[in-house]
């Protein structure tokens, strides 16, 4: 008989809901078949429930807690995720709650050496960063949830074990009405950094584990200060560590500093302790706002990541499959392009649009993700707590000269989430002209966000390119006042099974086009930024990467790299 | 001054010396980085290049 968890500490600022067990059917002897079971109810796995309920495929979600997440953990969210949100449906509830915030300060003992501007403009729809509790992440997508058919939360469930069948796998569920059995076609492991799946299927993580050790901790306090990053290396108050402090809605700061090798771990865990230090902190910043700690975790950074992250008929999103440092934001930001690369591969495979080896590429796309994740994010690690001693020296040294000097700056940089192109994946086609674009996203990049011309539509016009996105892919074409005959006609019938491609064509002047958005771009800034001519054309898979584009397109190009996006070979 | 050295290398050269550090041990570091100041002296060719970069890294040494 399973209990779950205890209920969090009360917070300062959030009531955490209590969810509670429903006896599923299979308790009572049946045994309905499910097309996908998903073994975590955090964002990554929520995530992917709700990419699968857009694409029609229904999905239970096995979750141990009878709550969300404690605390606030993941925190930033990155621009791409944003968008990936938005499609969602999340994004603007996310918004209310938020704060967004474009850029930061490193200080080197109290000076200033690095200013943080992350790229932002009127064509983009949100902020470089956003931040929200982990806390309220969950709470938002569960309520999303509620309002759609199809996805089944199953609160307070333990797995306890996992077998694979020839077409299908059995995971064993503990509850606190008995254990059953449950079977689906496929299961999505999204259980997070102690993931139990990978534990039961016997899979082990490789890559680096980093020694420095950060304690985490969000305190309430009504500070005035304007929201950015603020990174201090050495800082007087806490000489040899390093400390980073980010604003949070609810008046939360989010206090990280590193603990030293000499520190007493035990005792630095001692709340009095901790109040000690942060309390160092913000004497030496000179806030004099009465405070609250609120919640703290212990935090060790890691590049481990499984060598496969699909297994038979278990895929592997988020913590489970890779732990990523917290240096640059990339935990929850990775999670959410596993679920938004993933989400349309399996809905596609389980339509039967697409072969299984389709989801091959999920791993192989995700993979590569990650080991650039480890290159950058290592070295943000490696900047952040010194591995060694070599490292501390030259990292000293680097701040040092920074002082005074603007060319070591670049070693300073936080390097924050990029998204990831897939430039080699084996759903692109890139034709022999694609060096005929001087601009614009390239092939496996993600479409670049545009303002869109204001039209008198009003508000229900899309203000930006990618609002009007498909669910399945999306195919744009630019022209002056009509589109060339054959691919008038292609965008006209372009289908992957029952599901149209959406057509959005870019033209200098207005004209319709039968089964198409028009947008009219008169002076042509669509155009530059796409590095698009007449007759130019994106092919944009349904995670919105570009997976073919031509200087000069034809229809039989577009639909054999709309085959290829699907593994198809002809459609 | 000659071309400053593209940042993907300035990187590269940043962890290679960190590395050599680490080999050569506490007790030779010292050496080592005189060392290798001297060798990049030698190969920068550029005297005055040389008394600003000493200039440069004799500020901000208190700590």
């Amino acid at each position: 008989m399973y209990t779950p968890p205890p209920r969090p500490k009360p917070s300062l600022y959030f009531e955490y809901p209590t969810f509670d067990f429903v006896r599923p059917p299979e308790l009572d002897g049946e045994r309905p078949r499910h097309q996908v079971a998903i073994v975590g109810g955090g964002p990554v796995g929520l995530t992917c429930a709700i990419e699968l309920a857009r694409h029609g495929i229904p999905s239970v979600v096995i979750e141990n807690d009878a709550t969300v997440a404690d605390g606030s953990r993941a925190v930033c969210i990155a621009r791409r995720s944003m968008e990936i949100l938005q499609h969602v449906g999340v994004a603007e509830r996310f918004l209310d709650k938020a704060l967004v915030w474009t850029g930061g300060r490193s200080f080197y003992r109290n000076q200033v050496v690095f200013e943080l501007e992350m790229p932002h403009s009127d064509d983009s729809r949100y902020h470089p960063m956003t931040n929200l509790q982990q806390c309220y992440i969950e709470q938002f997508l569960i309520e999303h949830i509620d309002g759609i058919d199809g996805i089944e939360i199953r609160w307070q469930s333990q797995v306890t074990g996992v077998a694979q069948t020839d077409d299908g796998v059995r995971v064993s569920i503990d509850t606190p009405e008995g254990p059953y059995e449950l079977e689906a076609d496929y299961v999505l492991a999204a259980d997070g950094a102690r993931s139990t799946m990978r534990e039961l299927m016997g899979l082990k993580l490789s890559g680096t584990s980093y020694s420095g050790k950060y304690l985490i901790a969000d305190i309430k306090m009504a500070s005035s200060h304007p929201i950015e990053r603020r990174a201090w290396f050495d800082p007087p108050a806490n000489p040899g560590s390093t400390v980073l402090m980010h604003k949070q809605p609810d008046d939360i700061w989010r206090v990280d500093y590193q603990l030293l090798d000499d520190d007493n771990e035990a005792e630095e865990l001692q709340e009095d302790r901790i109040r000690e230090r942060i309390q160092m902190q913000l004497d030496m910043i000179g806030e004099t706002t009465p405070w609250e700690l609120d919640w703290y975790s212990l935090y060790k950074a890691h590049c481990l990541c499984l060598d496969d992250y699909r297994q038979g008929r278990v895929l592997f999103v988020g913590d489970a499959a890779h732990l990523v440092p917290i240096f640059g934001v990339r935990g929850l930001n990775s999670g959410l392009a596993d679920a938004n690369n993933l989400g349309w591969k399996l809905a596609y495979v389980l339509k039967g649009w697409a072969p299984a080896d389709l989801l091959e590429t999920y791993n192989h796309e995700r993979r590569e993700a990650t080991q650039e994740i480890f290159r950058e994010a290592g070295k943000s690690t490696a900047f952040m707590t010194p591995p060694s001693r070599g490292y501390r020296l030259m990292r000293d040294a680097a701040l040092s000269l920074a002082l005074t000097e603007t060319w070591p700056r670049g070693l300073i940089n936080p390097r924050q989430s990029q998204p990831y192109d897939y430039s080699d994946s084996r759903l692109n086609s890139t034709p022999a002209d694609d060096a005929g674009f001087a601009a614009g996203p390239r092939v496996g990049a993600p479409l670049l966000n545009m303002r869109l011309p204001a039209t008198g539509d009003g508000a229900n016009a899309p203000a930006f390119l990618l609002d009007g996105l498909g669910l399945g892919f999306t195919l744009i074409c630019f022209c002056d006042n009509a589109l060339a005959a054959d691919v008038a006609e292609t965008v006209h019938r372009l289908q992957v099974g029952d599901e149209p491609v959406k057509a959005i064509v870019v033209a200098r002047q207005a004209l319709t086009v039968d089964g198409a958005d028009v947008i009219v771009d008169p002076e042509g800034r669509i155009f530059d930024a796409y590095g698009a001519g007449p007759g130019s054309a994106y092919l944009a898979r349904p995670d919105a990467h570009v997976c073919a584009r031509w200087p000069r397109a034809t229809g039989a190009a577009i639909e054999a790299a709309l085959a290829t996006a699907v593994m198809r070979s002809g459609t | 001054m000659a071309e400053p050295l593209p940042f993907p290398d300035l990187e590269k050269a940043f962890e290679a010396i960190a590395a050599a550090i680490d080999d050569v041990g506490e007790d030779k570091d010292r050496l080592f980085l005189a060392k290798l100041a001297l060798a990049l002296s030698h190969r920068l060719g550029d005297l005055d290049a040389i008394t600003d970069a000493i200039a440069s890294a004799k500020r901000d040494l208190e700590g």
